[in-house]
């Protein structure tokens, strides 16, 4: 009716329509997962984008016999939630006595970590590493791995963050009689919240979602994490592709739940974190 | 103040990632200078740059490395430019925005090997979705056997790349776009400077450093990548998709510590040698604010 209100109404939908082809093309390969999760075997064999003649929820219960999922969900919780723990506790410390002193051996000490960003990880010297210090096929072999490898980033992250955090709170609390972890734990630590809920979830993610890691450093298939129980239903004649599909929705959800729990923090964290680091 | 800063804050970060990351990386790059092979049975013996002499009268070295040269420069292109556009789209003020974000996300928390099996559904030659999708949009034409055609191998893998870490480069420049001050913005339009003027010299001078570390880190992990190549095509058909990744991959497998080695160090010199002059160039271009 007036030309002027045409213009944003237009515009916004055009907006509108390039986020939800977007947000299309990013979702629809999950949709494709999940409803071939529920047909049957005939009907998975194309996996294609139609609605299940029927729905066969039996698929997940099969997975669970089928595979080790209960055993395989314990193993990716416990190495994931020490090494993110481990991780966060490792790096935020050591970002914030590297920052705080700034000297050439702490430069030099940020510069090492850097190069964990850098240099590819030589996985089967590792292997060698870890018989040096026999905790070849151990959890805490794995755990160990986890931990050094993610340590470089989470170290640029906290020490981007920790730049920002003004000296005057150490020394108000230095003034106030505190000791330097008393300092840490107290006054800087519950100030890192946002690149804590970042660093988590990326951790997390790498551990969780981990496979050759898993391969190389576990010679015992009844340590392997969740995503490697998807070769449960292959072999070299036939493949379920619904009970194969069934068993990636299960893997993604729990990585999916702590995602979205932490989601809103993620950006605030690389805020301060990542951009200014 | 240094006794509030102790050294034992830095031990327990660099005790596993000396003990394991770094001395992995330096023992094989000393195995880099011997003929160790695990099925070898005559002991391993220093061979200096034998290795390395190989390594460059090998043709599958040279393709290898071409190819993680064009899945690095397409993949680092695509992700910062789509990233980039739907950061400033994100970032606008509009109902729904939170589902947004959450969703572009979400392709990064999955496991690579999940989604190179459901890429390899998609890219099925005969009724998988991306052909189906074709054609429907009356582009039947286009269908191709799109990880098994030699043409489109690398291509298909380097697009696998983009969809699922566009993602992670959409978080790192919207951090970047709450660094912009509203009021410059303001400023700007009050001076009549236009959309596109008001982006190129506000906003994106703002967002330069965010979108140089995008640029970066996916310089980084394009030389480095092995994961999703290994979970679709294993470097094939033939050698079209293979990268330096898999190539360390399958000469390790193949027993030859030495060679694959001196293949990681390669890797790790070319790494450094392509990012910190592209860092340091960069960084030049930001301007202190």
């Amino acid at each position: 009716m007036n030309g002027l209100s045409v213009k944003p109404v237009a515009k916004y939908a055009g907006f509108y329509a390039v986020l939800i082809v977007m947000t299309v093309i990013v979702l629809v390969p999950f949709v494709l997962v999940l409803l071939n999760s529920v047909k049957d075997l005939a009907e998975s064999s194309v996996v294609s984008l139609t609605w299940p003649k029927k729905f066969i929820w039996s698929n997940y219960s099969k997975v669970f016999s089928a595979a080790d999922i209960w055993g395989s969900l314990k193993n990716g919780i416990l190495e994931s939630v020490v090494s993110v723990a481990a991780v966060v506790l490792f790096s935020s410390m050591a970002s914030f006595a590297i920052i705080r002193r700034d000297t050439g051996g702490y430069k030099f000490l940020f510069n090492l970590f850097v190069i964990g960003l850098i240099a590819p990880f030589a996985i089967v010297p590792a292997m060698k590493v870890l018989q040096f210090w026999h905790i070849s096929g151990t959890y805490i072999g794995i755990i160990a791995v986890f931990v050094s490898t993610n340590i470089p980033f989470s170290v640029f992250l906290y020490a981007g963050f920790i730049k920002g955090i003004p000296r005057e709170l150490d020394e108000s609390a230095v003034l106030d009689g505190a000791r330097p972890l008393t300092l840490f734990f107290r006054v800087v630590f519950p100030l890192l919240q946002p690149v804590i809920a970042t660093s988590t979830v990326l951790v997390f993610m790498n551990c969780w979602n981990d496979f050759t890691f898993n391969l190389y450093f576990m010679p015992n298939a009844g340590m392997w994490n969740m995503p490697l129980t998807i070769f449960s239903f292959m072999s070299m004649y036939s493949t379920s592709w619904n009970l194969v599909c069934a068993d990636i929705i299960l893997t993604i959800l729990p990585i999916l739940i702590v995602y979205l729990l932490a989601q809103k923090y993620i950006i605030a964290g690389m805020t301060s974190g990542a951009v200014k680091g | 103040m240094k006794k509030y800063y102790p050294f034992y804050f830095v031990v327990p970060a660099l005790v596993p990632y000396i003990g394991i990351y770094i001395a992995a990386v330096l023992f094989g790059f000393g195995l880099a200078l011997t003929d160790w092979n695990v099925y070898s049975m005559s002991p391993s013996q220093f061979v200096g740059l034998g290795n390395f002499k190989m390594l460059f009268q090998n043709w599958q070295f040279g393709l290898a490395l071409r190819h993680t040269a064009i899945f690095t420069l397409v993949t680092a292109v695509l992700k910062t430019v789509f990233a980039l556009l739907l950061a400033l789209m994100l970032n606008a003020k509009f109902p729904g925005r939170n589902f947004f974000r959450a969703a572009f996300f979400v392709p990064c928390v999955v496991s690579t090997l999940v989604v190179g099996y459901i890429f390899n559904f998609l890219y099925q030659a005969d009724g998988g979705l991306v052909n189906q999708a074709l054609t429907w949009i009356g582009l039947g034409s286009l269908a191709q056997d799109w990880l098994g055609d030699p043409r489109f191998a690398l291509f298909s893998v380097s697009m696998i790349d983009v969809w699922q870490w566009t993602g992670f480069s959409i978080v790192i420049i919207l951090a970047g776009l709450q660094s912009v001050p509203k009021e410059l913005i303001e400023a700007a339009k009050i001076d009549g400077a236009g959309a596109f003027r008001t982006f190129q010299n506000v906003t994106f001078q703002f967002v330069r450093p965010s979108v140089n570390i995008c640029i970066i880190l996916s310089l980084i992990g394009g030389f480095k990548v092995f994961d999703v190549v290994m979970a679709t095509t294993q470097g094939g058909p033939g050698f079209d998709t293979e990268v330096l990744g898999t190539m360390i991959f399958k000469s390790t497998n193949g027993g030859s510590l030495g060679y694959s080695g001196a293949l990681a160090l390669v890797q790790f010199l070319i790494i450094t040698v392509i990012t910190l002059p592209t860092l340091t160039a960069l960084r030049q271009k930001e301007v202190e604010l």
